[in-house]
């Protein structure tokens, strides 16, 4: 019995040993669950490629409901991991408690600011959403067809008025230098509980009724329900004519360079009806917009916000590994590439030169400070 | 016009799942058992649908044929029938408390969906989208989801079957004087798995609308509280199939105004957003009077 104990104390120490050689990271997900195609995914996707790259090991805790976020925190500081990252603001309370109780082990926070910034082992990583948002809503308000482009948010909080006040912003600059005199933008938020991130039904409600209202551009900024939004431009695929409001009317016709599916041809007609589009968010959610498995044809998301929350994620885990972290925070914008929108073989065809090089000269301007995005209502 | 008649689309898309799963409710309830589970039972009848829409799409190589959606949505309603009977077995045959075990079958859906997902799809949280819908039927001024047609004709038959069978009678008799029941000669014990078992199917098909009829695709917790609503309804109705329809609608209709107000500049965001709980309210506190459940409701039957 007794040799038994010692064998078991000389595993457990051996173990113990080959651990602590190897940095154990944790990541706490949010509601959203970490395969949600958008924001936890996308950290997800950091914190592999640092396994991979840095070879450290990555365990993740998925919360089953909304009222789970932030419970695997705590388990995963018991354990003595080297940092735990939790995604979403939702996260934030459990991390500032357990920072300040567990001061050897890294926390950071992604969306929001633990410790009020002022533990030495916790960081914030905070995005300027609304740089990201003004250069979509850009391409939005360049690209529409209407005049009319659509918001929907999942939860009415202010992290999420950023991407709000930010594409309305760029929106209005761009069809302003299109000389449309009344541009619009439609508001729509799904909910605020947390029930807002995975409710796509109602966000597809109110997809539905921003069409009717003449929209044919749609931002999501509202995790899984996004994909409610998705179908409805999927299954819809175009604003008709006679369908449109009083008031509202066909002003152009971008777009009309890129070939067609089959499937899109035989519901609308090239000269009655103009394609609709979603903007996705946080991941590059462009190949989304698909239909026939080919990225030349016409596809239905137009661009993506992308807030590099997988770069964030990487970098910290990283500053970790090199001994260079730093409690606070740390911001991500258009000066340090943390947001910017997604350019890649599913859209390059959507989106002519001249808005290219229009969203270039813009991003230098929000970096150098001449253009002013709002952050808040 | 064009308002009204969006408004009322969306009404009708938003009732038809609340409906569904306020009607098998209704059952469940008027056999005197209570059914919180709902909620639990979309999710795994919706689950159910998409994945087994999928499964059929990726056997066939991608075939799109009309029978695909039916298949899943048999097998939606099935797997909500299982459920229900394991909330059955539990709450019948075990005698336990029927909250309690209804809330462990809510928390369940939140979870078991999810582990199939990671073993078929290896990803937590959606399943593949499905080409393969329940078809739409013409309304002449729009289209609706077939579901949302067979959910407002379920309405009369389930008042029929309730009010004007025999089986019926037993059903309502059970929940309100299960022993005066049993003198009479009717199995107390298997009108209530019956029941239990219909409301799961029907909150089964409630979710296969959601994933396979009015979206394509699973995705974790996509009922977002509607079983809760639609046992709201069924309280607010109540326990009456056209009290049920009065009371969905309701519910449909105040989120599809909200949706449609939230845009303008009338009301602030706020009260728009509170508007379909303040005109529950105001509804429940003006004009419905009191609501009286079946008296056995929630009772363990012991013989």
């Amino acid at each position: 019995m007794k040799k038994l104990v010692v064998l078991s104390v000389a595993l457990a120490t051996a173990l113990g040993l080959g651990l602590a050689q190897e940095i154990r990271v944790g990541m706490a997900f949010d509601a959203g669950g970490k395969n949600d195609r958008s924001f936890n995914q996308s950290t997800f996707e950091g914190a592999q490629r640092a396994a991979r790259e840095l070879g450290v090991r990555v365990f993740d805790f998925e919360p089953g409901d909304p009222g789970q976020v932030g419970q695997g925190i705590r388990r995963f500081a018991e354990e003595g991991f080297d940092l735990i990252v939790g995604v979403g603001f939702a996260n934030e309370p459990s991390i500032t408690r357990n920072a300040q109780e567990f001061k050897d082990v890294k926390f950071a926070v992604i969306d929001s600011v633990p410790c009020e910034g002022k533990c030495a082992n916790a960081v914030g990583l905070v995005f300027r959403e609304h740089e990201g948002s003004y250069l979509v809503g850009y391409i939005a308000g360049r690209m529409t067809n209407t005049g009319v482009v659509g918001f929907v948010g999942g939860m009415d909080i202010p992290l999420i008025h950023k991407f709000e006040q930010g594409y309305r912003a760029g929106a209005i600059a761009g069809m302003r230098e299109r000389g449309i005199s009344n541009p619009r933008v439609l508001i729509n938020y799904v909910g605020n509980t947390p029930a807002a991130w995975n409710d796509p039904g109602k966000a597809k409600e109110i997809a539905t009724a921003q069409a009717k209202q003449g929209a044919d551009i749609i931002y999501a900024a509202a995790g899984a329900s996004g994909l409610g939004v998705l179908d409805y431009v999927k299954q819809q695929r175009c604003l008709k004519q006679n369908e449109l409001p009083s008031g509202v009317r066909f002003i152009s016709n971008n777009g009309s360079n890129v070939p067609r599916y089959a499937a899109y041809n035989q519901s609308c007609p090239a000269a009655t009806s103009r394609p609709m589009f979603m903007i996705g968010v946080d991941a590059n959610q462009n190949y989304l917009g698909d239909t026939d498995n080919n990225p030349n044809t016409l596809n239905h998301v137009l661009t993506s916000m992308l807030k590099r929350v997988d770069v964030a994620t990487y970098e910290v885990i990283k500053s970790v590994k090199d001994g260079t972290f730093k409690g606070g925070v740390r911001e991500f914008g258009l000066n340090n590439n943390g947001v910017g929108y997604a350019l890649d073989n599913y859209n390059k065809a959507l989106i002519p030169q001249a808005v290219i090089n229009r969203l270039a000269v813009l991003r230098s301007q929000i970096v150098s400070g001449a253009i002013k995005v709002p952050d808040k209502r | 016009m064009e308002l009204i008649i969006a408004l009322f689309f969306s009404t009708l898309r938003q009732a038809a799942p609340l409906l569904l799963t306020a009607l098998g409710g209704l059952f469940s309830e008027r056999s005197g058992v209570v059914n919180i589970a709902l909620e639990g039972m979309i999710l795994f009848g919706a689950a159910a649908a998409a994945i087994t829409v999928n499964r059929i799409e990726v056997a066939t190589g991608g075939l799109e044929a009309f029978w695909i959606p039916w298949v899943g949505l048999l097998v939606g309603a099935i797997v909500g029938g299982l459920v229900g009977l394991i909330h059955a077995i539990a709450s019948i045959k075990y005698r336990a408390d029927q909250i309690v075990s209804g809330t462990a079958i809510n928390i369940a859906a939140l979870g078991a969906p999810s582990i199939v997902l990671q073993v078929l799809y290896n990803n937590t949280s959606t399943s593949q989208e499905v080409n393969n819908r329940l078809p739409l039927v013409n309304l002449g001024i729009g289209e609706v989801s077939v579901l949302v047609l067979i959910a407002f004709l379920l309405v009369p038959v389930v008042w029929w079957v309730l009010f004007k069978t025999p089986w019926g009678l037993r059903l309502r008799a059970v929940g309100e004087h299960p022993e005066a029941a049993e003198t009479m000669g009717v199995n107390v014990i298997r009108m209530r798995y019956t029941a239990v078992i219909l409301s799961g199917m029907l909150a089964g098909i409630a979710g296969a609308y959601l994933s396979i009829g009015f979206l394509n695709q699973f995705i974790r917790a996509m009922s977002a509280g509607a079983g809760f609503i639609a046992l709201a309804a069924l309280i607010f109705g109540k326990w009456h199939p056209f009290g049920v329809l009065g009371a969905t609608l309701l519910f449909g209709f105040a989120q599809a105004l909200a949706i449609q107000l939230q845009g303008g500049d009338i009301l602030p965001a706020t009260i728009v957003q509170a508007l379909p709980f303040i005109l529950t309210m105001l509804v429940l506190a003006g004009f419905i009077g009191r609501s009286r459940p079946p008296a056995a409701v929630g009772k363990p039957y012991d013989k």
